[in-house]
């Protein structure tokens, strides 16, 4: 099921969009269960790879919401900046490259968040901060930590049903370039401790 | 991070190279007892190797490109057991930490060769890791073994068949993604330089 892209500007509808997307995203975390069962396995051919491509899409769009939210908020030090400024840019180019893909596949391309109400929407969904929430660098740097978890995990499901072998390698290109960028925030965080700079020798993200 | 102190500088006599040569060789040759005494102590729980999607029969038909990157992997845990103690400071326990995960790798990749029935391939006696100069030099060898490792996967992911074996050769893939960019930090160079990684890095 696709996630819903809410543009709330009433607070009715901010309300509906929040519900709808909610369930998109139980929905969203019900299929990014690991290690399904080969028989419940979804079929295969374009259509599954579309499908598997908006899950990540949606996670993408939201995270370079995020980006750039936090980016114009004043909150980030100069030398930070820089570097989510960069990251930012990558985000960009992921979904650029998604967008792509769902078009040479026929199928239509969701929109991302147009507010920081409809991000938050989708954040709180993926068990992610609030933007609304971020009050210093701080924050900020832990949101991120959070939505690129998110956005890694959502690449590690993609990765297991994906059929397009050139899909497949830029989706594990991306994810890896993800997980760097976790390590450089982590780092940030923890610049002395390296068991929390790279904790872990399988990057899977949260699904 | 970089430890600017020369203590940790790789030798630089002839003699010492040999024993840089020699240091590899022998680990590569313990690598099995220290692989399991790795995998048996500090070792993070990997995704499941079992799982009902990796079908014995489909592993079976990819044992010899699993094995082909569990030579790289072995590979990598020569380079970084002779490396670790021509480092210090941070470079020293990161390399440390990274050498505890590619022992992660190679134990998976293992047990997935396993379940396909084969055999994994034993490391080779001896690597040739040439004649790194210094800090520099050695932690150049590194970035390089970090290459060969994230090309070995890339190569290998698009062949594998659709499953949980393949997301969990990505979540190594991502893994080493993590070490090169560390690795790229301590030469003083940008950590994260592409959205999409490759083998260039």
């Amino acid at each position: 099921m696709p996630l819903t892209d809410p543009v709330a500007t009433t607070r009715r509808e901010l309300l509906r969009a929040g519900v709808a997307t909610g369930v998109a995203a139980a929905g969203l975390a019900t299929v990014s269960a690991p290690a399904a069962p080969a028989a419940q396995a979804a079929p295969a051919g374009p259509e599954n790879d579309a499908s598997a491509i908006r899950r990540v899409l949606a996670i993408e769009h939201v995270i370079g919401f995020a980006y750039a939210h936090l980016l114009a908020s004043g909150l980030l030090a100069a030398p930070l900046a820089t570097m989510l400024s960069l990251f930012s840019a990558h985000e960009q180019q992921h979904a650029s490259v998604l967008e792509a893909a769902l078009r040479h596949r026929g199928a239509s391309v969701p929109r991302g968040p147009q507010s920081v109400a409809a991000a938050d929407v989708v954040l709180h969904g993926l068990r992610v901060t609030r933007l609304a929430d971020c009050h210093n660098q701080r924050d900020a740097v832990q949101l991120l930590i959070g939505a690129e978890a998110a956005v890694t995990g959502a690449y590690f499901v993609a990765i297991s049903k994906l059929h397009s072998g050139r899909l497949l390698q830029t989706a594990a290109q991306a994810m890896a370039a993800e997980a760097q960028h976790s390590t450089a925030l982590r780092r940030v965080l923890h610049p002395r401790t390296i068991e929390k700079i790279v904790p872990g020798p399988f990057v899977q993200g949260r699904h | 991070m970089v430890d600017g102190r020369a203590s940790g500088a790789a030798p630089e006599s002839p003699a010492s190279r040999r024993t840089f040569v020699r240091a590899a060789a022998a680990a590569a040759a313990g690598g099995s007892a220290a692989l399991v005494a790795a995998c048996s102590t500090h070792r993070r729980k990997p995704p499941p190797v079992d799982t009902p999607g990796a079908k014995p029969d489909a592993l079976q038909a990819e044992v010899g490109l699993l094995n082909s990157v569990l030579d790289v992997e072995h590979r990598a845990i020569a380079a970084y057991t002779a490396a670790i103690p021509l480092l210090s400071g941070q470079a020293h326990s990161a390399a440390r930490r990274f050498l505890s995960q590619e022992f992660a790798h190679a134990a998976e990749l293992s047990a997935l060769i396993h379940k396909g029935g084969g055999k994994p391939n034993l490391p080779s006696p001896s690597y040739s890791l040439g004649n790194p100069q210094g800090v520099a030099g050695v932690l150049a060898l590194l970035h390089s073994i970090e290459r060969e490792q994230i090309a070995a996967y890339l190569d290998l992911l698009p062949k594998l068949t659709p499953g949980t074996v393949r997301s969990t050769l990505a979540a190594v893939l991502a893994n080493e993604a993590e070490h090169i960019s560390i690795v790229r930090a301590e030469l003083g160079a940008a950590p994260v330089p592409r959205a999409f990684v490759t083998a260039a890095e």
